[in-house]
């Protein structure tokens, strides 16, 4: 009886052992393959360097353009490219809560910015290499400072989330009119 | 024989390890009781997944549902399938979400099937906003349920478990998650139900 259990032991230590390779593999691979995350969902719905609004959500609609989406969320989305030179983000911002997420091409967040570090009722964004913003910085003059919000990004591509919140059902007319004059295009 | 037996054996432990790890990754992913995640009551919350230095379980229980997580600039979401006394949502009970709502400069309540596709009953509706919903003091009151309800009514189907949302835009809490207590949460208490 004893025999039998320690010749047993090695066979469950070996399958806890792949059991637990197998585990981490899963959960460290799950975002960077498969076709559900939001990166993919998102590209597929998006253009390269021009603005895409989303249709709001109407009463009664089920469907969501990602699983889980706050449905009082205008969305707009843009897919930055910045191999020919860095991209403008221009988005206006109105009274509620508003904000630019990018995310790279899995999806994963990198940065969020909100309205409230818009100036002059503008959220301006330039989106650059770490070369662009060396070249930038050369030209910049020295006795103002930049107003615009400069964001260095580790990768060449990857989509622009911008999503206004309309906290009534009257909200969302306005709130689409105003993401549909954001701009997002290369400099 | 003994060399047959033991490539059986070892083939049958790679199977089973393969089959174990699977499985219990999906136990973990969908049960919410990941490493990443923090509790509340019944309201569970990923406070790192929209964050640059978000762990793996986060980003992996995200990628697996495929939407974007809210980032801490933005504010907090908490998501609950359960009610405070632990017991799974039904579409037969009615709900009581009622609380002080915490603090933030507006909150959206909605409702989900499993899938993440918008749970919306007969009237349409699929969740409250903090414009929209009828506040009394500082306490907010909503009732879930497949029977129309006085004051605030969040309808559910009957064919449908919700999964509940509760979002927190540009909160103070967002830079202290570890410091909330589920007191200052709404509760969700179970009323009554319909055999």
């Amino acid at each position: 009886m004893t025999a039998n259990i320690f010749r047993f032991l090695p066979f469950a230590t070996g399958a806890l052992l792949i059991a637990g390779i197998v585990h981490v593999a899963i959960v460290l691979l799950m975002p960077l393959i498969g076709s559900s995350h939001a990166g993919t969902r998102l590209a597929q719905q998006a253009q390269v360097n021009a603005i895409e609004l989303l249709p709001p959500i109407r009463t009664g609609q089920e469907a969501l353009p990602l699983p889980f989406a706050d449905p009082a969320l205008i969305t707009a989305i843009c897919r930055f490219d910045l191999s020919e030179g860095p991209v403008r983000l221009r988005v206006p911002v109105g009274e509620s809560f508003l904000s630019v997420t990018l995310l790279s091409p899995t999806g994963r967040v990198i940065l969020s910015v909100t309205d409230k570090a818009a100036t002059r009722r503008i959220l301006d964004i330039l989106l650059v290499t770490l070369e662009q913003q060396r070249q930038l910085e050369a030209q910049d003059p020295d006795d103002e400072p930049v107003q615009e919000i400069r964001i260095r990004l580790a990768q060449l591509s990857g989509i622009a989330l911008i999503r206004g919140l309309a906290m009534r059902p009257g909200d969302k007319e306005p709130i689409a009119s105003l993401l549909a004059r954001a701009i997002c295009k290369p400099e | 024989m003994t060399r047959l037996s033991s490539i059986f054996a070892f083939v049958l432990m790679l199977a089973s390890g393969l089959a174990l790890g699977v499985w219990f990754t999906t136990q973990v992913l969908d049960g919410g009781a990941t490493l990443g995640a923090m509790r509340y009551g019944p309201w569970v919350l990923w406070p790192k997944a929209g964050a640059p230095d978000a762990d793996p379980y986060s980003l992996a229980v995200f990628a697996r549902r495929g939407d974007v997580p809210i980032s801490p600039a933005e504010g907090l979401a908490f998501f609950s399938n359960r009610d405070s006394a632990g017991d799974a949502l039904r579409s037969t009970c009615t709900y009581e979400i009622q609380g002080q709502f915490p603090q933030a400069r507006a909150w959206t309540l909605t409702t989900y099937k499993p899938d993440g596709k918008l749970l919306t009953g007969p009237s349409g509706r699929s969740g409250f906003t903090s414009a929209d919903a009828l506040v009394e003091g500082m306490q907010v009151r909503i009732l879930l349920s497949a029977q129309p309800q006085p004051g605030n009514w969040l309808p559910m189907m009957t064919d449908n478990t919700p999964v509940l949302a509760l979002r927190l835009y540009e909160t103070p809490l967002s830079a202290v998650a570890s410091a909330l207590d589920s007191a200052r949460l709404p509760e969700v208490r179970r009323i009554g139900c319909t055999p």
